[in-house]
Formats: structure tokens, sequence, C-alpha cells
């Protein structure tokens, strides 16, 4: 199933993973038919209503024979019922599908299976034939259709099949830029949707890249209710439905909470102000809980008891926030569970379903007002928010009642990158002191590849990671300033020599004194590039450098400012000669984290500006 | 400790099995996982007990305070009635390795946080039945002395088949400051097995060790062979009540290694190997090599070795050649050559024996590898990903069907392997095929080879021995079948100069007409054993097979042969867009090794082609051409330009503070050179000036790094190389060395002001 924390790595898994598998040669096969029937129908007792889904997709061999990796996903509510397989209208063909669990990575463990072939085009003009079988055996799992595969599709006819004593909503997305026929017509009892179109381009797959419910056509299958026989099931009518559905599976979870007391007065002991409270148990909670996603059946969406994730000291995001809210509960603070779909994911709770959804996280109540808390970011300060779930709606638990927030959008202060050099001229080489500070996701980044390096690597790394591995960038007594209260910048201090930094060319001399060249060259391929490309977060980078000139020599050229100001982003860069100083400062802003297709030339052409500009050397001579 | 994890490595891929039902498997396993986990914990072994290291690895990210391996092996017989009935020899191998490790960062938590193994893997053949079976435990000893054990119950199975069960464990509660202690214990039940199981023991880690040790008991069934190797210490050998093999080794106090490179690890770092088999006495025993039930061998000699050698080598050859309808296909080879040489006018029987060679060596490389399939169309397309083991043998053949002069195998180790006076089995030694009259060798790794050339592993190494084979009249036993090989000592390998495994970049540069970028008339010429991996990337199949079939002076391409053939012709068309797209795809290739190579910006790339492949003696170079725009080398100062020269070398090696004392030899894959061959033009309405400061001469015995630049007209000529001299250098010649590395780095600095006049 798509279970928390796991949706997103899987459903761009489901997309990617046969993506990553298409070659190069996208037009050699195509999907010349393909016809997907989704029906649903009355169940068992366990399973009281399903959904029967037959996919038949006909593959062509357009110019040479080759072999493609076929791959389905399953689960836990999900059943492979069958697989044919006819090469050249053959089912002689020797392949057997293999069955086993699917490893995303970040996934510790989940109930993802997959089934994957090899299928043959034997020669070209031939056709090679899949017909998939299988059953989701509960409608709150059944949620979307996409119509795009690894391969073109010249042709596909796609039916929903829904009988009078199922009720849903179909809501279609992204069907504009394709052409797609919606037929709707009564067969009997049923009400049969289908849906016609021609020349489906294969997915996109393209890094730094939308959630592919923003871009490919697609379907949400919206269940609101079911009466196969007597009995009527509701699913998800409204949010208030959604809402009581997670309510009940948290109600079900039995924390222990004088464990969870005893353990939290511990560690807030000697603290008294309700705010740094939070904050330290926030912390403590980042530290000593790792994230390992661990998914399997109904527990997809029920978090792990808190005292379980206190004692094995891991757990996903789900567990991690259960924990979160059950100690700030526990001394008597107002926390709530909040059900959050990440940035990855087009939708929210206006269409109430399961793939709204994706994460789980905690808010403190300050009188009244939510501050949120991520414990899987790991070393994300208090009242810094992700860029992943900025904006995003959540749904707050609230009793009987729910509240449905947004979170806050952070600007781009939150994330500030300063460096500051003081430098003298030694010589040939500059000699100086830098300080750079990180704050917000620059610091999270930071720490996490700081962390990630063992302790005794760990400064000469940083030495390296500061000097871009240039050896005549020469780092002495490094601090680190703050590496554990994640609610603080993380600051380095060191002492550099900057060696042979000048070039002498007869009389004068010439000095790059910008070795970091921010976003030099970072150009969009416009030609190849389909999809917007998103940042991983809005960025603001601070450079400045001073360098007390020697005496007897002036500044004979400086290259000219630079200011570029798009509604994005802009680049502002400029020298300056004040009080026998020279002055560099560099300031990179990305007030938004998305650049539209539209936005490529322009941002090639500002980038090119930069480069420019980065390129241009300060030219010093002799004073007369 | 990395040790650990090889072995689970090993263990994974081991082939064992035997079907079992589903829920009594996992209540039985469970049983049997717990009494495992009662019995190592309960081991009185004082390394284990001890909860402090030394204050000088305080700050390590983690130390492995004890690290033990039990190792058991027994075996009975059964007798199993078969097609051919035979007995059937079971072995239980029981290894438990258990470690207890101080983690003291996140790091070493995160790395120790899950476990992964296979619970168990089974293989079926005829005759061998196999099952493996792995069981773990794990602890965490707290620092206020609670210790805690993991639940069995925390396991997942990532993988549920019945032939294969794989599992993972989250460790839970691991914090920085606790001590993990595990283990792992595999049961493998082996039958009829008697070949040897290799186990290695490694003396060195890049975290401390305090204590590592082995202990191992064999039935006295088993047979060892074991050395040490490289200052390991001695394993302690003796034989108990019951004949058991008993086997001790203990190293208290093991420093972190630091990686470096160039190393080999066979030659220069701590370890022992041991070889560990069922003896066998019954029919066949001299055959197989078997050892017999108890015998014990210490550093095994090399003639005996050498002797093993000769017999692995004799049964190829008696069952490859010698036997009737085998050598056909040699055969076949020779008459190829002899048609192929028929249409260039050229008879195969005068020419010399060198001659002769050459072109059954291209023969073979053409028909047997290069030759085209239809069926096998994506595998020819793509043969640059193809490697071959040498194959000495079918070249040897090749040779010694067609009745050259003494044919032989020259065989010898490794380079940076084993000594030659260390080597413990056949393996452990390589071949190639050679004629010792004219001192040549023949290898085929990849389908670009030469003839002539001795692989790179094998320059240098001296003690060689030179395997020929007559044909006897009847071959009735295995001192006959040993009787067909003679031995003699050989020679000691060549090593190629650094001239010859060049990487020489000829390049045309001008200005753009904005002066913000180079545009780059690029040349470039790839020599010895430099060449291969570029070969792979850039040369199509298509070409190559083109380029064969003209030197042959075959008529018809690939394509007209197949337009030609009945059979054949209906695939035409879908060849015809094979190579098409792979063609289409070459310019990408050529886009991504000029991005590799500058490490910058590589736009508009035109005129890319291979002007000569480099897979013939008579034009050895393989020789690529294309023009670019090069990014990143341009600055502006003012109305002047500063071009960034040195960056056109890209990254040189840099040789991090921490790597610039070494106490190990150096070993590296050959002597090789890189030059740049620069023709900068002047624009128009400009000087160029510091060109006296690009020179650069830093030369001694193991290697130079020179810089000349001169202007000539309105060209700034620059030439710029960089050898190292040998493939190997000892440890104290590391400081000569890093002068010469430290002056192609410093050159990357190097500039050329363009003056506006």
């Amino acid at each position: 199933m798509k279970s928390k924390c796991v949706f997103a790595i899987m459903l761009f898994a489901c997309l990617s993973a046969r993506a990553q598998t298409v070659s190069d040669d996208d037009k050699n096969v195509v999907i010349s038919k393909a016809k997907r029937a989704f029906k649903f129908v009355k169940g068992t007792a366990d399973h009281p209503v399903q959904v029967k889904e037959e996919t038949d997709r006909t593959y062509t061999c357009n110019n040479y024979r080759t072999d493609i990796p076929v791959v389905e996903f399953y689960n836990d509510v999900e059943t492979m019922d069958d697989v044919n397989i006819y090469v050249n209208e053959s089912r002689k063909h020797g392949i057997w599908p293999r069955y086993e669990y699917y490893n995303a990575d970040g996934v510790f463990y989940s109930d993802a299976h997959v089934c994957y072939f090899q299928l043959p085009l034997i020669e070209k003009g031939t056709t090679s034939q899949v017909i998939i079988k299988k059953t989701t055996l509960d409608p709150h799992y059944f949620t979307s259709i996409y119509f795009t595969d690894n391969q073109d599709i010249l042709e596909q006819e796609v039916k929903l099949i829904v009988p009078s004593w199922m009720q849903l909503e179909i809501k279609e997305f992204n069907f504009k830029t394709f052409s797609i026929q919606k037929n709707v017509s009564p067969n009997g009892d049923e009400t049969v949707y289908t849906y016609t179109m021609k020349n489906i381009p294969a997915i996109a797959k393209e890094s730094s890249a939308p959630g592919p419910g923003y871009f490919v056509p697609h379907i949400l299958v919206l269940c609101k209710s079911a009466q196969p026989k007597d009995k009527k099931y509701t699913y998800f009518n409204t949010v208030k439905e959604q809402y009581d559905w997670y309510k009940n599976l948290v109600a079900q979870v039995e924390n222990d909470e004088k464990f969870i007391k005893e353990k939290t007065l511990e560690i807030v002991k000697g603290v008294s102000v309700e705010e740094e409270k939070v904050k330290t148990i926030f912390q403590w909670v980042q530290d000593n809980v790792r994230y390992i996603a661990f998914e399997n059946g109904v527990a997809g969406f029920k978090p792990e008891k808190a005292q379980e994730v206190l004692r094995k000291k891991y757990g996903d995001c789900k567990g991690m926030a259960n924990l979160l809210t059950e100690m700030l509960r526990s001394i008597n603070l107002d926390a709530r569970k909040c059900w959050i779909g990440t940035k990855h994911i087009a939708y929210d709770y206006s269409t109430p379903s399961l793939s709204v959804d994706n994460h789980m996280i905690c808010a403190w109540m300050n009188k009244g007002k939510p501050v949120y808390l991520d414990a899987t970011e790991k070393y994300i300060g208090f009242g810094e928010i992700a860029e992943r779930i900025q904006g995003r709606q959540t749904l707050i638990e609230n009793g009987n009642q729910y509240l449905l927030e947004k979170v806050p959008v952070a600007t781009y202060k939150q994330n500030t990158a300063t460096e500051q050099r003081k430098f003298i001229v030694e010589g040939n080489s500059l000699k100086g002191h830098v300080i750079q500070v990180w704050k917000g996701e620059n610091k999270e980044w930071m720490l996490t590849s700081l962390n990630d390096i063992k302790k005794d690597k760990q400064e000469n790394a940083l030495k390296q990671y500061l000097a871009k591995g240039k050896q005549n960038y020469e780092i002495t007594n490094l601090t680190i300033g703050n590496l554990s209260n994640y609610n603080a910048d993380l600051k380095v201090e060191y002492d550099v020599i900057w060696k042979d930094i000048f070039t002498d060319f007869d009389k004068e001399t010439y000095l790059d004194a910008d070795n970091r060249r921010s976003f030099d060259n970072y150009k969009i391929d416009e030609k190849k590039r389909k999809l917007p490309y998103w940042f991983s977060f809005k960025n603001n980078l601070v450079f400045e450098t001073e360098i007390l000139l020697p005496a007897g020599k002036i500044i004979s050229t400086m290259p000219e400012s630079l200011a570029i100001y798009q509604p994005g982003y802009s680049f502002v860069a400029s020298y300056s000669n004040t009080g026998g100083k020279l002055i560099y400062k560099n300031e990179i802003i990305l007030s938004q984290t998305a650049l539209e297709t539209a936005g490529f030339a322009q941002w090639n052409k500002d980038i090119e500006q930069l480069t420019n500009f980065y390129n241009q050397q300060i030219v010093l001579t002799l004073k007369n | 400790m990395k040790f650990l994890k090889f072995m689970i490595a090993v263990m994974l891929t081991a082939a064992t099995g035997l079907l079992q039902a589903q829920s009594k498997d996992d209540k039985n396993y469970r049983k049997e996982s717990e009494e495992i986990r009662q019995q190592v914990w309960a081991w009185e072994k004082p390394q284990f007990k001890l909860r402090t290291v030394p204050t000088e690895y305080a700050n390590s990210s983690k130390v492995v305070i004890a690290h033990h391996t039990e190792l058991t092996a027994d075996s009975k017989s059964k007798f199993h009635l078969l097609i051919t009935a035979g007995p059937k020899k079971e072995q239980t191998l029981t290894e438990v390795v258990r470690e207890m490790v101080k983690l003291n960062d996140k790091k070493a938590v995160d790395d120790y946080s899950d476990l992964s193994f296979t619970r168990f893997k089974k293989r079926s053949g005829i005759f061998n039945d196999s099952k493996t079976t792995i069981y773990i435990g794990v602890r965490i000893l707290k620092p206020n002395g609670i210790v805690k054990e993991i639940d069995g119950d925390d396991i997942v199975l990532t993988k549920d088949e019945t032939k294969e069960k794989k599992a993972k464990l989250a460790i839970p509660d691991l914090q920085p400051g606790d001590i993990i202690d595990y283990f792992i214990a595999t049961v493998k039940f082996l039958t009829n097995d008697f070949s040897s199981k290799p186990y290695n023991l490694i003396l060195f880690d890049d975290s401390p060790v305090l204590n590592l040790s082995f202990h191992g008991q064999l039935g006295k069934k088993f047979a060892l062979e074991y050395r040490s190797y490289n200052g390991a210490p001695d394993l302690k050998v003796s034989k108990n009540n019951d004949e058991d093999i008993i086997v001790d080794v203990e190293k208290a106090n093991i420093p972190p290694y630091e990686t470096s490179f160039w190393i080999a690890p066979g030659l220069q770092l701590p370890f022992i190997r041991m070889n560990i088999s069922l003896g066998y006495r019954g029919m066949g025993a001299k055959f197989m090599g078997a050892s017999k039930p108890g015998e014990i061998a210490k550093n095994r000699s090399t003639d005996e070795v050498i002797d093993e050698k000769a017999g692995n080598l004799s049964t190829d050859y008696y069952n490859g050649y010698w036997m009737r309808g085998t050598k056909t296909k040699y055969e076949t080879i020779e008459s190829a050559t002899k048609k192929k040489l028929k249409q260039l006018n050229i008879v195969f029987k005068d020419l010399s024996n060198e001659d002769k060679a050459l072109q059954l060596y291209y023969t073979l490389r053409f028909t047997e590898l290069l030759e085209f399939e239809i069926y096998k169309m994506s595998e020819m397309i793509n043969i640059g990903n193809t490697s071959y083991n040498g194959l000495a043998f079918p070249l040897f053949c090749t040779m010694k069907a067609a009745q050259l002069q003494k044919p032989a195998l020259l065989v010898g180790i490794q380079r940076g392997t084993y000594r030659l006076a260390e080597i413990m089995e056949s393996e452990d030694l390589t071949t190639v095929a050679y004629l010792p009259d004219i001192n040549k060798f023949f290898s085929l790794q990849t389908v670009y080879d030469l003839p002539f050339v001795a692989p790179a592993e094998m320059e240098g190494i001296t003690d060689t021995k030179i395997f020929t084979f007559d044909h006897p009249a009847v071959v009735m036993s295995v001192n006959k079948m040993k009787g067909l090989s003679q031995i003699e000592d050989g020679v000691n390998v060549p090593v190629s100069s650094s001239d010859k495994n060049a990487h020489i970049e000829n390049l045309k540069i001008d200005l753009n007409a904005e002066k913000t970028n180079l545009l780059v008339n690029r040349s470039t010429t790839m020599k010895g054993y430099y060449k291969a991996d570029v070969q792979r990337q850039l040369i199509l199949y298509e070409d190559f097979y083109e380029s064969e079939r003209k030197a042959f002076n075959d008529e018809k391409s690939l394509l007209d042969d197949m337009r030609g053939d009945k059979q054949q012709k209906k695939y035409v068309d879908e060849v015809v867009n094979a190579f098409a797209e792979a063609r289409k795809k070459q310019k990408a290739a050529f886009i991504s090794e000029a991005k590799d190579w500058f490490e910058q910006d590589i736009t508009e790339l035109t005129n890319y082609k291979t002007d000569t492949l480099g897979v013939r003696h008579t034009a050895p170079n393989f020789v690529y051409s294309s023009s670019f725009t090069l990014g990143g080398l341009v600055k502006k100062a003012g109305n002047n330009i500063i071009v960034d020269i040195g960056k056109v070398q890209g990254t040189p090696l840099t040789v991090m503070p921490e790597q610039r004392k070494r106490t190990l030899d150096v070993y590296m894959p050959f002597a090789r050179s890189i030059e740049f061959n620069i023709e900068l033009s002047i624009p128009e309405g400009y000087s160029a000036e510091g060109i006296a400061a690009l020179n650069k001469l830093v030369r001694n015995e193991t290697g130079y790094f020179t810089a000349e630049a001169t202007i000539a007209g309105n060209k700034v000529l620059i030439k710029v190389k960089k050898h190292y001299l040998h493939n190997v250098e000892i440890a104290a010649s590391w400081d000569k060395m890093l002068e010469f590395l430290d002056a192609a780095n410093d050159w990357t600095n190097a500039k050329i002001l363009f003056k506006k006049k």
C-alpha cells in the first residue's frame, strides 16, 4: 500500500523505476495499444469492496530488436493476480516474472513488492504483449490512474467501471496539453467512464523536477462510499471522514503515557520556560531517534507506539510525530499530530484521498497558533521550516474536529549563508581571517554532511570543502562553533593563507578575489529540458571580502557592478575601493524555488552575465 | 569492521539450500537462533569483557575492541542412490564471527544501525546439495553498564522465497558512546563438495582493532593449507586427541590503517590465507588434486603450485585440444586466416613465424569476437563493454594448430598480487600466449588489444615459466596427463616506457568572438595501455568491423553481405537502424569524454570522429578529434584578457597532506605520460605576456613535469609533459614523485595575459 512517508518515494519510484530503465532509444519501442480497465466489484467478508484491474499493453518494435524491462509494483493491499506475456503472439518464450520486495533508497523496509522481467521485442515490426491483472483490496488505497508509461503510447483507452452501489468522484489533472476524450455511458447498473487518447509521450525523467502529479495526465479517483449489499462503507466523502479514519487509526495506538512522561521530565529537567522545553524535546528527538522508514500493512498509516519509538530509538515520520506529540502532551503542552502532503504532491485536502498526504509532523499550539515541528528534519531549528512543507495544507488533530491550516512560507532569509573575509596582502598571497555562518536549510545541509564524516576525519574534510580542494588555500586554526544546538547558527572561523593569488604581468597585477563563484555557469539546457526546475530550497548567499591594499599599489580596473533582479531571484555583486581597501560584495537570492520553463531563457542569460562578472579580474598597478 | 562486511558479502554469494515448509522453518529458525545466541554470549573470552578504549583512540569514529572468529568443520558420509551411484559426503561448516565495537560518533552509529544478511540460500544440482543458514545476535552495552539484547523478532524479511530468504535488522537504541556486541553465525551444509574453500583473515582496518583472534577446529577428514603474508603472525596449528586440526591466531593492538592509493595489498598489508577442504582418497583423488584427510600444508612450495598449474593446463590441453574433434575450431581459424590472406595475395606458409602469429591473431579477433550475428546484435554494438580473460589458451591452440614454431604459454604472477614465493594455488598464477623464439606475447582482454603486447599486469614480472605441450600416443593416468606439459624457465616480461603509454592532446585554440571562451580544435592520441577505456567509449562497432573488413580485403561490407544473403537480408533494416542509433549516441559520448577530461563546460561540439582506431600493430595509436567551445578558462582584466591555460589539464592528481608521508612502495598500473601540445592564437590587436613564467622543469629519476612556452608569430606554443617513468617506485622515492606531482598541480595556476595594444 501507499504508506505514509513512502508514498511519494513509491509513486515517483513507480514511474521513475520504469523511466530509469528506458533506453535512450525512446522511439524504438512504443506502446502501440494500451487498454486499461478498472472495475469495482463486490468482494469478500474481509474486503467487501475491491477494484479489479486489467491492463493490456502491446509493445511494438519500430526500428530494431531489443528487450525492455517491465516493472509492476504492488503491496499488501494489492494482489498480482495474473501476468500473461506474449512475444510475437506466442506464449512460448521462457520468461518467468520475478516477484520481490522493492528496496527503495531511504526506505528501510516497506511492504512494496515488484514484479519484473525483461520483455523481448524479437524483430523490427513485431509486437510483444503483456496483460497484467491486479486487485486492490480496499478502495481507500485506490486513489489515482496515471495515463503515461515509460514508452510513448500511440493509442490508449482507460475505462473505469462503477456500479450503482459505488459513489465516487473523478478529478482530472493535466489534461490540457493532451488530447484526451472522455465518454460517460451507462451499462446496465454500471456507469462506464472511458478515456481515449492518442500519442501520449513517455514520462519525462528529469532531476530537480516537480512530482508527477503536476504534469502527468491522470485522474484522481475519490471514493466516497459503497453499499455492495446491506452494509454501507464510507470512505472519504469529505476531509472530515478522512480525518476520522486517521483519528481512528491513531486512537488504536496504545501510548504509555507514564513511560513517556518519565523520560520527558528527565530531558527537560531544569528547564522552566515553556518554549525552551519544546525546543529541548524537539532537539532531543532529532538527535536520538533515527529516521528509518519501516512500513508494513496498515501500519503504513498507523503510527508506532510512542514508547516503542522511544525504546528502539528509531522510527518513521509517523512514529516520530507521535512520540514528539506524546512527549509534549505528557508535560501538559498542547501538541497535535498533523498530516501533510509535501511539495512533491500536487493536491491538497480539497480532494480528500490517501494520495494527498505522505508525511506526518507535530504542531505545538502556542497560544492557539501552531508551531510546526518536523523531527525527520535532522538539524533544523525550532521555528525553521523545510521547503518541502512550506505553504502546504496540513490536517491538524483537534479532538473530534480537525483544523485545516497552512504551514507558513519562510523567506529566503531563513536559509542565509554568509561568508566574510578580511585579508591583508603578503607578498603574492592574501592572509587573513574568515567567518562563515549557515542558517536554516543551508545549516541543515552542512550539519548532515559533517555528521556523515568520521569524527577524526571531520576537520580535514571540512578544510578540503572550504578550500574547494585547492592546495593553495591553506586553512589553520579552524574552529567550528556550534555543532550541537540546531536553534543557533552553524559558524566556522579560520585563518587562511591564500597563496599565489596575485598574478603579475609586467607592471600590472591581477587578482581574482572570488573562488566561490556561486551559481557559476549554472545554465539549464532549455533545448532538452521539458519540466520546470525546482531548487531544493530558497537561498541567500552573502559573500563579502575586504582586502587591505598594499601600500604602493592602486586599483586601476575594477569590474563593473552587476545587478540583476528577477521576480524569483537576484544576483547583485560589486567591487568598491574605499579607504585603501578593496571591498567585494556578492549576494545571491533565490526567493522562489520554482523556475518555470518559460523562464529558462532569461535565467540562462542572467547566469551568463553572472559568469562574465566572475570572469572579470581586478587590476592593480603601482602608485606613481 | 570492514572484514565483517566482507564476510557477509562472501556469505551472500555462497550457494546452498533445501526446500522447507515456511512456518515450521520460521519456528525452527527462531529456536536455533536462540540456542546459538545463548552459546555465543556465554563465551569466556577476556577480550570481550573489555569496556574501555585507550585514550589515543578517543577521537576515532569507532574502535574494534574485539573481533573473534570460530570456525568448525566436520563431515559425515551418506550413501545416496543416484543416476551414477556414489557416496555423498556432507560437510558442516559453522562459522561464528563476533565483534565488539565502541561507537564514538554518528557516522559509526549509522554504519551499524542496520544489518542485512541472507537468512538462507539454496543451490542444488545433481551432485551438490547445499544449504546455508545465517543467524545473528546483537547486544548494546550502554555507558552506564546496562546491557540490552536485541529481540530476534525485530528481524524483517526483505526477500521471502523458498530458495532464498534475505533479512534486515534495525538496531534499536544505538547511540554514540555505546558498544555494539554482535555476531553472525553461518551454518553451511555442503554435500559432495571436495573443492577447496578459501578463507582469509584480514589484519588491517581503517579503525583501530584492540584484539583480533581466530580459532578453528576442523574434523579429521578435513585438510588445511595456509600461509601468512606481509608480517601477519603465524597460525598455531596442532591436532587434538581426536585428530581434529586445531588452528589459532591472535593479534592485539592493530593500529588504524590509513588508506592510500597505488598500493598492492597482497604484497604490503598483513593477512592470512587458508584453504580448507574435505580430504579425499578415493578414485580420481590425484586427478582432482584433492588433499588427503588430515593433511596440513604450511607455506606450500612454489614448485608444488607450478606443478599443479602444469596439471591444470595439461588437462585443458588434453580436453580442449588433444581430444579428437576439439582441435577443429582452431583449424577453422587457420583456414579462415589463409583465406583472408589469399584476398591480400599473400600465402600463409611463406610468412615468418611472427607474421603468421599476427595474422592468426587478427583473424581470431575478427571471426570469433567481432563476428556479427543478428540474435546478438545488442551485444555486438556494445562490444566495448565486454572484457575477456586474455584468451591465452585459445590463442595458444590456434598457433599450435597452425604449426607455428613452438607456441607456448608463459606463466607468472600478476604484478602487485602475491610474490611468486608466496603463491598458494594455481589460480594465483596468470597465463599469456607466447612465442619464445621471437619473444612476443599475445593477449585479448578487449577487442581493441594488439598482438605482441603483454598485459599491463604482467609487465616487469620475473621468474616466469614457459609451458609447452606435446602429443603423447595414449594417456592412461594422471601422471601421463601431467607429462603432456614441459616446463622451462621463462623470461622477464619487459616493461614499457612512459612514452609508450601516453595521452597526448594536440590543441589548436582561439578565443571566440566575444573573447569569453575558447574555441578548440582537438586531436587526441592515445597510446598503449591508456587506450582501452577511451576506445570502449568512442569507437563504434560498425566502424571497427568495417575497418577490419577492409584490412582483410573482404569484398563486401557487413550490410552488403547481409543484403546478398537470402536468410539475412530481411534483417538489414534493423541493423541499419541500430547502427544509426549507436552513431547518434556517439556525439554524446564525445561530449562526455571531453567534459570528464577537461572538467569544464563543453558546448557546440562538431567534427567529431575517430581518425585511427588503434587496433592494428601497424597503426597502434588511437587518434580521435573534435571541435568545441571550452568554458571556464577565460577572464577579463580591464581591456586585457587572461587565459587560465593551466586549467587545460583539468585537475591533476592532488596528494592530500595526510598522504604525503609514505612507508609503502608505490605500485602503479603502468609507466605513462600525459602531454599537451597547445597552439594558442593571439587575438588580433593583442600581445601575449607571461610566457616566460609558464616554463617549468622538475625532473628526477621517478618522473618529470615540464612546460615550455614560446611565441611563434601570432601563436603561443606550449608543450606540457608529465611522465611517470616506472610502474613501481620504492617508498623512499615518494618525495621525489611529490616534486613533479606538485609541480603539475602548481601549473594549474599558469596564466597568459593577452594585452590590448
